[in-house]
């Protein structure tokens, strides 16, 4: 028992996935935190918009340089297979993710798992197509647009605010969902090897 | 040594993280500039101060790539140690990532400048719009350098995220509970005729940022052990740089505009629409709005203004005022701006239900005596809802009368 912990945890270790617990455990805190009511956006007029929909993106920015570290030599010395050992990574991450947003439970449960999806489907995807260095740059800078320019006077989300459509939007469940899929499988599938310090 | 001096910075900005970043920061910058309300395109103080706001989106950005900088930086730390001037790799990676950020800074500032030309706004842009830039560029400074330091002292690629999410919620909060000075370089919701930003603000801001971008450079060096020699009064002089700054800055106050003179350009005759020249082209289409809307009023007997400036507070009564929705010809705006001149600002016109009772029904009449809009609400007076008769106009003489004699 105790070596199958200490073999996990060693696991946790070897992936990166230490800023992920620190993402997971500040996203829980977060909930706490984060204003129920719209927060005013600076310089416009009359403009407010909810920054709780945004709290899954402590748990998903992290994610890619755990991402990047699963590709280093310990996945071409590994004994195991390399898809067995991505798929225990990616679960981890999925599961980090969804313990972390159980506590916005208290907000909207349909969009805090709809933006969890999308957003570490992002994540994914950045860590795979981005350069190394600007892999962390898709999954905080979407976020903070759709934020700061998505929504009008009148509340009204733009098509593209995909983070700050109401729960009943099929465009932004089938953008997530598709968005997710689309991380998840290119993950498990894509054999580049990338850097895991940065060059 | 002044030879491999000179090839150290083209060096640094060719291998920086920012030059890969710098679509992306091109981006952030054209992005605010058009996927925005453009209204600041006909004045160039506005167009500019407007820009400024980049800063909330583009700050948090090259705080993150500079922590990524920082990271890397930090994975040949023993290695710069043993050179003869460690600071200096920490300074050029700062002014590489500077540098290529303010290059999609003036980018963005460029195509706001390009967009102002195409309105037409005659001039060029003052020392008040150029003033506005220093603010804006010292705070980006700033966020770069302690993106630095913050991968400098984290040594994970998880720097680059946190640097930026962090900037973006400390920019966020400082904008929610202030004070405001220490965060707004720019950004206006509406025209800057007769104001403009404050210039002794704008230099103790531009003190403040660049005193924190230095202060966090120096423990950025000091974190690694270079500083720690005796006699070693870098940290110690730039924290009282900043405690200076910053008192400076908190004494000016948050009132971040002071109102000045404006000369205007003046169109036609009773009446006559003065804007800034920026609006020249629009004027026109003003005066031709309002003047359904005081034939209308003058037909009542009651004097209306033969002036409407874009300078001046509503309810001044001798004068009219031009608001944005009537240089684009709307005819609700048109007439707010006919009956707005009626009233004094000192008329206490929220508290007093009579005086609601005749202005409700006097902009009813109006609207649908120009328009043909008959939406009568609740508030409404049922008689300026009637048929034109002799009574109904003795009604509108006596509201229109009480409402010009209120606050007098």
């Amino acid at each position: 028992m105790v070596a199958d912990l200490r073999a996990g945890w060693l696991f946790v270790r070897c992936w990166g996935s230490r800023p992920l617990l620190v993402g997971a455990v500040l996203t829980c805190v977060a909930w706490w935190f984060v204003p129920v009511q719209p927060v005013t956006v600076p310089a416009r007029a009359g403009v407010a918009s909810l920054l709780w929909p945004l709290v899954p993106v402590l748990i998903a920015a992290p994610l890619p340089s755990a991402a990047l570290t699963a590709f280093a030599d310990l996945e071409a010395t590994a004994t195991r297979a390399r898809l067995g050992l991505r798929i225990r990574a990616l679960g981890l991450y999925w599961l980090l993710a969804c313990v972390a947003i159980v506590p916005g439970g208290r907000f909207d449960g349909a969009i805090v798992l709809r933006n969890t999806v999308g957003l570490v489907g992002v994540s994914l995807l950045a860590a795979l197509l981005t350069p190394t260095s600007l892999s962390w740059l898709p999954v905080t800078v979407i976020p903070m647009a759709m934020w700061l320019l998505g929504q009008d006077a009148n509340r009204t989300t733009a098509g593209w605010a995909v983070l700050l459509a109401p729960a009943g939007s099929a465009v932004a469940t089938t953008a997530c969902t598709v968005v997710a899929v689309a991380g998840s499988v290119s993950y498990l599938v894509c054999r580049t090897p990338r850097a895991t310090r940065p060059t | 040594m002044s030879t491999d001096g000179r090839g150290v910075l083209p060096t640094a900005l060719r291998r920086s993280a920012a030059l890969l970043a710098l679509p992306a920061l091109i981006a952030v910058t054209l992005a605010h500039v058009l996927a925005r309300d453009r209204s600041w395109s006909h004045e160039w103080l506005w167009a500019f101060y407007q820009y400024q706001f980049v800063t909330v989106l583009l700050g948090p950005l090259l705080a993150g790539v500079a922590a990524w900088e920082g990271v890397r930086l930090a994975s040949a730390r023993d290695l710069i140690g043993t050179g003869n001037r460690p600071q200096r790799a920490l300074a050029q990676a700062w002014l590489a990532v500077t540098l290529w950020g303010l290059l999609a800074y003036i980018v963005g500032l460029a195509t706001a400048v390009g967009l102002v030309l195409r309105t037409g706004v005659p001039g060029a842009p003052g020392p008040a719009a150029f003033a506005t830039i220093a603010p804006a560029v010292s705070l980006l400074a700033a966020e770069v350098a302690v993106g630095l330091a913050a991968g400098w002292w984290l040594r994970h690629l998880v720097a680059a995220p946190v640097a930026a999410v962090g900037c973006f919620l400390a920019t966020l909060w400082m904008y929610v509970a202030g004070p405001s000075q220490l965060i707004i370089v720019g950004g206006a919701t509406s025209s800057l005729i007769r104001l403009a930003p404050r210039p002794t603000l704008e230099a103790w801001q531009t003190a403040y940022f660049a005193a924190c971008a230095v202060l966090a450079l120096v423990l950025a060096v000091r974190l690694a052990g270079w500083g720690r020699r005796p006699g070693s009064w870098q940290a110690p002089a730039s924290c009282g740089v900043v405690v200076i700054a910053l008192a400076g800055l908190l004494q000016q106050g948050d009132t971040l505009l002071h109102v000045v003179d404006q000369p205007l350009v003046c169109v036609g005759t009773a009446p006559s629409v003065c804007v800034a020249p920026g609006y020249t082209a629009q004027a026109a289409t003003a005066r031709t709005a309002l003047l359904p809307y005081l034939a209308a009023i003058s037909d009542l007997g009651i004097a209306v203004p033969t002036t409407f400036r874009q300078n001046v507070e509503p309810g001044q009564r001798t004068v009219g005022t031009v608001e944005a929705g009537l240089l684009l010809g709307d005819g609700r705006s048109a007439g707010y701006a006919v009956l707005g001149s009626l009233i004094s600002k000192a008329c206490p016109i929220g508290s007093d239900a009579r005086l609601q009772a005749d202005f409700s029904g006097l902009s009813y009449w109006l609207y649908a005596t120009v328009n043909g809009e008959r939406n009568a609400g609740p508030d409404v007076p049922v008689i300026a809802t009637g048929p034109s008769t002799p009574a109904q106009r003795a009604w509108l003489v006596q509201a229109a009368t009480a409402l010009t004699a209120c606050g007098r």
